[in-house]
């Protein structure tokens, strides 16, 4: 027996390796695996090889995310800020020449409805001083002349107090020096509206107590005072402080135009409607419901 | 009969023992006997118990190793069947009781990793083992051509037996899906191109460990 067991004995393992898992395989094969402790320990022992692989995986992807990767990055930022500051000059650029054409628009649209000569100016430069004037790059080289009133869509700006060849300075409305001969729209009543100096409002004078004001009343150029045409807005009726008693009435003015955001204009060189008559401008800029602006007649 | 039987199995013993098969005459006779078990020609090397826990253990790193690649990447990445890659590398190179044992615990350690039913991966190991150590005998080819292909058909195999082993003792609608049936292939292209750098390893490994035995 001992000498078969030691001729056969590769295979009687071979034999023997097959069956004992084979026997091992069909008894237990409905049941669970449950882990032994040799498998526990097998498993244990070897763990932190799956560990230490994953862990330098984890810092390797890591490295090359955080540092290799971003090696380019650098350049790559560099390049999609000039693109994107590119992009945004170019963004603003067409923002301002759709802005521009906006008011390019009204202002054709305005001297379309208007009679007479207008001549179209950029506004170039603003009064450092307390005055409050500005300078267009258009002068005596294209028929402006002092005396001659500046308007907008919107309405009156001021007059030319200047010119200098291929500039004139024109005095704004708002300048404290400055007053226009007006009348309420809606009450026909003459009043005398004057610059206080301030950006956003203007006096109301010479407006007898009786006449009929209320705010909100919109008040246009008279005529009268032979430098703005009639019929331009001025601008629309604030505050009235009605006294019970004497002559005047006095009041605050909004203006209809805001000088500060002057960009171009417009110089009546020549107006050319009958005194008069009134026409309605194509903007209403301070009232989008109501009555649009009036156009130009004559002085 | 019996005075046939006898002689099949002197024959095997000598195969296992390393002994030359004379591959004509037994040809011959295996006509005769439906066929020889002949396990080959191999190596006479003595059985050493350190070598024969070098395998699984360096299996059990590799199936690790792997773990680890599998946690990082996710379970999707075409896997590499070490074991297999182990039972040839065994079958083909290394002696009869020390490379059975081998396999068994290179089986054992796939068992672990598997979570199949217990003994399954055992018993296949073993079957893959003696399946191409007794083929491997009969045919002749380059080394890397046989390592590439007795893994890849050995891969297949194990991946075969391995799913079906699970499927016969999961419940309805359990066993392995469409996807595991159909990464059998692919699983054992990659098994096979991963065989030849570590067939090549390990027969460096097994040599070197040779000599140092001889040199004690």
């Amino acid at each position: 027996m001992l000498a078969f067991l030691q001729r056969y004995r590769e295979l009687l393992l071979v034999a023997a390796l097959l069956l004992l898992p084979a026997g091992t395989y069909v008894a237990n094969a409905k049941q669970g695996r449950d882990l032994s402790a040799l498998d526990k320990f097998c498993l244990a022992v070897s763990a932190p090889v799956a560990r230490t692989v994953d862990g330098l995986l984890g810092g390797a992807t890591s490295l090359w995310n955080d540092y290799v990767a971003l090696r380019d990055v650098h350049q790559e930022n560099q390049r999609l800020r000039e693109e994107l500051a590119e992009l945004r000059g170019e963004l603003n650029r067409r923002r301002e020449a759709a802005l521009e054409n906006e008011r390019l628009h009204a202002l054709l649209g305005f001297r379309r409805t208007t009679a007479g000569r207008l001549v179209a100016a950029p506004v170039i430069g603003v009064s450092p001083t307390h005055r409050r004037t500005v300078t267009i790059s258009r002068g005596e080289a294209s028929g402006i002349a002092e005396g001659m009133p500046v308007v907008t869509a919107d309405g009156v700006v001021g007059k030319v107090v200047a010119t200098y060849g291929d500039t004139a300075e024109v005095q704004l409305l708002v300048d404290s020096a400055s007053a226009v001969a007006a009348r309420v729209q809606r009450s026909r009543a003459r009043v005398t509206v004057r610059g206080t100096g301030s950006e956003s409002s203007l006096q109301l004078a010479n407006a007898l107590r009786t006449d009929d004001i209320e705010e909100g009343d919109l008040l246009v150029t008279s005529g009268t005072d032979r430098v703005f045409p009639k019929g331009l807005i001025v601008g629309r009726v604030g505050r009235i402080d009605r006294k019970p008693y004497g002559m005047y009435q006095e009041g605050e003015v909004l203006p209809a135009v805001d000088v500060s955001q002057l960009e171009e204009v417009l110089v009546v060189v020549e107006a050319g409607r009958p005194e008069g008559e009134e026409h309605q401008l194509p903007n209403a800029a301070l009232d989008g419901t109501g009555p649009a602006p009036v156009v130009p007649g004559t002085p | 009969m019996k005075r046939e039987l006898h002689r099949l199995l002197d024959r095997l013993v000598d195969r296992l023992q390393g002994v030359q098969a004379n591959l004509r005459v037994e040809r011959r006779n295996a006509q005769a006997i439906l066929g020889s078990l002949s396990l080959g020609d191999q190596k006479r090397e003595p059985m050493r118990l350190w070598r024969v826990l070098l395998w699984p253990i360096l299996a059990l790193v590799l199936y690790q190793v792997e773990a680890g690649l599998l946690g990082h990447f996710g379970p999707e990445v075409v896997r590499v069947e070490v074991a297999v890659i182990f039972v040839t590398f065994l079958a083909l190179h290394l002696g009869a009781i020390e490379g059975a044992l081998a396999a068994f615990a290179v089986g054992y350690v796939a068992d672990l990793f598997v979570q199949g039913p217990p003994g399954l991966c055992r018993f296949v190991a073993v079957a893959a083992w003696t399946v191409v150590r007794v083929v491997s005998a009969r045919v002749s080819m380059p080394a890397w051509f046989a390592s590439l292909a007795w893994t890849l058909g050995a891969a297949i195999a194990w991946q075969a037996a391995v799913l079906g082993g699970v499927g016969l003792v999961a419940g309805e609608g359990n066993g392995p899906g469409t996807i595991a049936w159909l990464s059998v292939v692919p699983q054992a292209l990659l098994t096979a191109i991963f065989a030849l750098p570590l067939h090549a390893g390990l027969g460096r490994l097994d040599r070197f460990s040779t000599r140092g035995e001889i040199a004690h």
